[in-house]
């Protein structure tokens, strides 16, 4: 592990700003309503910044970073803005889109057998994104597809890159993913759940080399994900979603030093990994993420939250900044004091 | 992992609404059927086939009533001459055929005809079938492989061509017709029930059943057969707008009646054939009743098949 | 690839062997004497006679099967009680006729088929998704020989634009070396006459090639409707690849994969289905001869007839796999 490697520098020149971000899903019908992923986000990713984007599952994280790369469906309702290098994404055409992506921004996925394409080689699928964004003849694109399999580690790449996806081994899918993703060096990498899919042997491995390779290439990183022993090695910064929502962003020492919102207390406390004396049990947020009413009345959090006071359903909950320095954010009434846990 | 990573969120966490999952669990109780039901009748496609098969069945059973005149009567032959047909008029809504034998009559016994058939025919493709690949599925070993190989030769010749050399060993018939078709449909029903008893047999409640002690044929009958049910019910109502029209073709072969007046849509549009010129809607009226009897069928079956078996379904 | 070549090679043996076995037992099992069925009605009782000790009737069942299999690899089928002429030949000489019918049926269904799905699932719930949907579900519920009524009766009879029956208008007087008429008008340079054959062919190919149509849209629909929502696809285009890209090599190569089992399957359900067409638009190939052994209960014809389109609807299955092979790495390791 190399948590301190990374220089910090959070007022590197701002890459992506999101603003006011609303996904929404369709209904199964057309009277019905659709699911609302996420319902007005607002974040930053400066330059060779890694922020972690951290919720339980269905939080809306994975929406968020779809809705970035504008990888929804035409059906996907998308509002609000997000600017990546001062460019607006939402609402442009599929053609500008596609020249951004892959080689300004790209994306790692959660699952890298389904992400890779089963019929063709891992040679064609390195290839093309090359090609396509390179000014490189195929011979030049096959032999860097060659070295980025060496960068990321894969043993006897010239033959590896005849392989077909199934014939790797997960973790070894993830490093082709990953090739595939570093191919043109891109400003910023989003990582969705990067190792969860993997055995966790080879997951420190594989996120070690996520880190590497990003902060070899300054490139920014928007990595996702549920595991706070992930954050906690990792991320300059940190914002927890809760219901489609940032319910708290802090630096990373702030987030796990002085937790201000009940959520992520929460959430740090179930993790059992974390720094620490070992606990007899793990305590678990009370309900589930799936009542939750996503923000029409207040806080989402509220009807789970053991503190809840009448000012967190009455209220419209704004993300502030608390404390010193500005650079802690939180959307709560009736947040938690102090340092201790 | 933690507990709270791992409870479900108000949206699925990679944007893809999946369909609902398939119920697990053997109880495919009588309020299920309802459900299935309810569901159904919201389908604007399902209530259509449902409405053609039901007017289908009860003008078959009310045939009588229907009409005045007997199926197979000439009287009206003197009519007939080598050129032209009387067409439609008071007497008779179609018209005659080409035997002077009413149009209309024929047509509404030609659906009795067509549902016996039908589902005499699918009634030994799914009995034998499902016996045949409960046998192979349940005992699996050798018993699997053989039955299994035979299936797979039965495949090797084209269904129609089956049911051709199944009505010439027992001469032609109306019974062996329905016998035919029944078992060229045989290979189907197993190799589908035989599939769906190994698919079932990882799950996790044939497991646990299992781990409980109960033993293989109880598990085999009173776990697994309710869930491959749907999948069965859903080939069955396909394979009867198959049925209908295999008995069609076996008629245009002649191998379904020797009797040349007999109420039979196939007959009927093989009869048609010479007279097409002049009198079209001969072979128009038991065409489009084939047809619509089929499209019945299929649409019911696929509307089935999404509420029963959404896994295979071609949306 | 060989070796999955060659295993697949190896599992169709017992499924051709079980097949000679079943044709062998069904001339056993015909009404009345074997022999006699074989020679038909006519037969004078020294000919029924001949031919008993001939096929060995009287003999143990095995020693039969024995005789049996050294006459199929004679090439000796029989002969047709109706003519006389020997069933091989006979079969030989409609094949021809057969084979250009069912490939320009599979041409009119691939052809049209696959893009006709490939739009429809593209632009889901459109009015070209309904009418896909729709059209298929005609081509599924027709009887296939009233579809070649309502052709002939349209567009040949009423509009006059096509051949009402034949392969070639007799008074062309074309040149024959192979037997498929397009093809030798095309080597010879008789371009009236090939053109004529394609005219003659339209029709029967359209009623043949209808079911195979219907069940191409529907799974090709189906297919790229599962694909596109696929995770290697939003990989694609994660990658910045163009439309164009993505759908040739991340769609349409996934989506065929299912397409062209459907496509083997159904090329051999055609051999089939000419009984029908064949017959309505009197082309004389092997539907033909088969239709007619069927009249007259011909049934060496009818046996020999079995035996071959099973024998070749099993090869085409064979090839099928093997192209299934081709396209998808995965199904060379099962």
């Amino acid at each position: 592990m190399s948590p301190a490697t990374a220089p910090v520098r959070t007022h590197g020149d701002l890459l992506l700003s999101v603003r006011d971000l609303h996904v929404t899903f369709p209904g199964h019908t057309r009277k019905e309503i659709g699911t609302r992923a996420v319902v007005g986000v607002d974040f930053d990713v400066h330059a060779g910044e890694i922020l972690a984007l951290v919720g339980e599952s269905g939080c809306g994280k994975s929406a968020t970073a779809l809705a970035v790369m504008g990888l929804h469906g035409p059906d996907v309702k998308i509002t609000g803005s997000v600017e990546f290098d001062g460019v607006p994404m939402v609402g442009r055409p599929e053609r500008e889109l596609n020249r951004l992506r892959g080689k300004q921004l790209s994306m790692i996925f959660q699952d890298p057998l389904t992400a890779l394409n089963p019929v063709i080689t891992v040679e064609k699928q390195l290839v093309e994104v090359l090609m396509r964004h390179e000014d490189l003849g195929r011979k030049e694109a096959r032999d860097r597809s060659v070295d980025l399999l060496r960068q990321v580690g894969i043993p006897d790449p010239q033959k590896r890159i005849k392989d077909y996806p199934h014939q790797l081994s997960g973790g070894m899918r993830q490093r082709v993913m990953i090739a595939i993703a570093m191919a043109c060096n891109p400003h910023l990498l989003i990582a969705d759940e990067p190792t969860t899919a993997l055995d966790t042997t080879i997951q420190a491995e594989i996120l070690d080399l996520i880190l590497e390779l990003a902060t070899e290439r300054a490139m920014a990183l928007l990595l996702i994900t549920h595991d706070l022993g992930v954050v906690a090695q990792t991320a300059h910064r940190v914002a927890v979603m809760y219901a489609g929502r940032i319910v708290e962003q802090a630096g990373r020492y702030e987030i796990f030093d002085q937790p201000r919102h009940r959520y992520t207390r929460g959430l740090l406390k179930s993790t059992p990994t974390l720094v620490g004396e070992a606990r007899d049990r793990l305590d678990t947020i009370p309900g589930s993420a799936f009542d939750a009413e996503p923000w029409d009345q207040g806080c989402a959090f509220a009807p789970r939250c053991d503190f809840a006071i009448p000012a967190c359903q009455a209220s419209q909950l704004d993300l502030v900044p608390v404390g010193a320095g500005g650079e802690h954010l939180l959307r709560c009434a009736n947040p938690a004091e102090g340092a201790e846990q | 992992m933690s507990a709270i990573a791992q409870a479900p969120g108000p949206a699925g966490q990679t944007g893809q609404p999946k369909q609902p999952a398939k119920a697990t669990g053997a109880q495919r109780s009588a309020g299920t059927t309802v459900r299935v039901i309810r569901q159904l009748l919201r389908q604007p496609a399902a209530v259509f086939g449902l409405a053609i098969v039901l007017i289908v069945i009860l003008v078959a059973i009310f045939a009588p009533l229907l009409t005045p005149y007997e199926p197979s009567s000439i009287e009206w032959g003197n009519q007939i001459t080598p050129k032209s047909v009387p067409g439609p008029s008071a007497e008779h809504l179609l018209g005659l055929d080409s035997f002077g034998s009413d149009l209309m009559t024929q047509i509404v016994y030609g659906a009795r005809q067509t549902i016996v058939v039908g589902v005499v025919s699918t009634g030994i493709g799914v009995s034998v079938g499902a016996l045949l690949g409960l046998i192979a599925g349940g005992i699996g070993g050798w018993v699997d492989t053989a039955i299994m190989r035979l299936m797979d030769i039965m495949l090797s010749i084209p269904a129609l061509l089956l049911a051709v050399s199944i009505v010439s060993l027992m001469g032609r018939s109306p019974m062996a017709v329905m016998v035919a078709i029944g078992v060229s449909q045989v290979p189907i029903f197993t190799r589908l029930l035989r599939g769906s008893l190994l698919g079932e047999r990882r799950r996790d409640y044939v497991l646990a059943a299992r781990s409980l002690g109960l033993r293989r044929p109880g598990i085999v009958t009173m776990e697994m057969m309710p869930n491959a049910a749907g999948p069965l019910i859903v080939q069955a109502t396909l394979m009867l707008a198959t049925a209908v029209n295999s008995v069609a073709a076996l008629s245009f072969l002649g191998l379904s009646t020797s009797e040349p007046t007999a109420a039979e849509w196939g007959l009927m549009l093989v009869k048609a054939q010479s007279r097409l010129v002049s009198s079209p809607l001969l072979a128009f009226a038991p065409g489009c009743a084939i047809a619509i009897t089929a499209l019945g069928f299929t649409l019911l079956g696929e509307a089935l098949r999404e509420q029963l078996d959404p896994k295979s379904r071609p949306r | 690839m060989i070796r999955f070549a060659t295993k697949r090679l190896l599992q169709a043996v017992p499924v051709l062997l079980g097949l000679v076995v079943l044709v062998f037992i069904w001339v056993r099992l015909l009404p009345g004497d074997p022999a006699r069925a074989l020679l038909g009605e006519s037969a004078t009782p020294a000919q029924v006679e001949r031919l008993r000790a001939a096929y060995g009737f009287d003999r143990p069942i095995l020693e039969q099967f024995w005789m049996y299999l050294q006459r199929l690899g004679r090439g000796d089928f029989g002969t047709s009680l109706t003519t006389g002429e020997s069933v091989l030949d006979g079969f030989l000489r409609r094949f021809p006729a057969t084979i250009e019918l069912a490939v320009a049926a599979m041409i009119f269904a691939v052809v049209l088929g696959i893009p006709i799905g490939y739009f429809a699932a593209r632009h889901r719930g459109s009015l070209l998704d309904g009418a896909a949907v729709g059209g298929s579900l005609f081509g599924f519920v027709v009887p296939v020989f009233f579809l070649a009524y309502i052709l002939k009766f349209i567009f040949a009879l009423k509009l006059g634009w096509f051949p009402t029956a034949g392969r070639q208008d007799p008074r062309i007087n074309a040149t024959h070396y192979s037997g498929f008429y397009i093809v030798d008008g095309i080597l010879t340079g008789e371009w009236d006459a090939a053109w004529d054959a394609v005219r003659h062919l339209a029709l029967p190919a359209v009623a043949l090639g209808a079911i195979p149509l219907a069940m191409i849209v529907r799974i090709t629909r189906a297919s790229v409707l599962d694909v596109i929502s696929e995770d290697y696809v939003r990989t694609a285009k994660a990658k910045g690849l163009t439309r164009r890209i993505i759908s040739r090599r991340h769609v349409l190569r996934n989506a065929l994969l299912p397409v062209a089992t459907i496509i083997g399957l159904q090329t051999g359900a055609l051999l089939a289905g000419a009984v029908l067409t064949e017959t309505v638009f009197a082309i004389n190939g092997v539907g033909s001869y088969m239709f007619n052994a069927i009249g007259s209960m011909d049934y060496p014809v009818l046996q020999a007839c079995i035996l071959f389109v099973a024998l070749i609807y099993t090869v085409i299955n064979l090839l099928t796999d093997m192209s299934y092979g081709l396209i998808d790495p995965r199904a060379r390791l099962s």
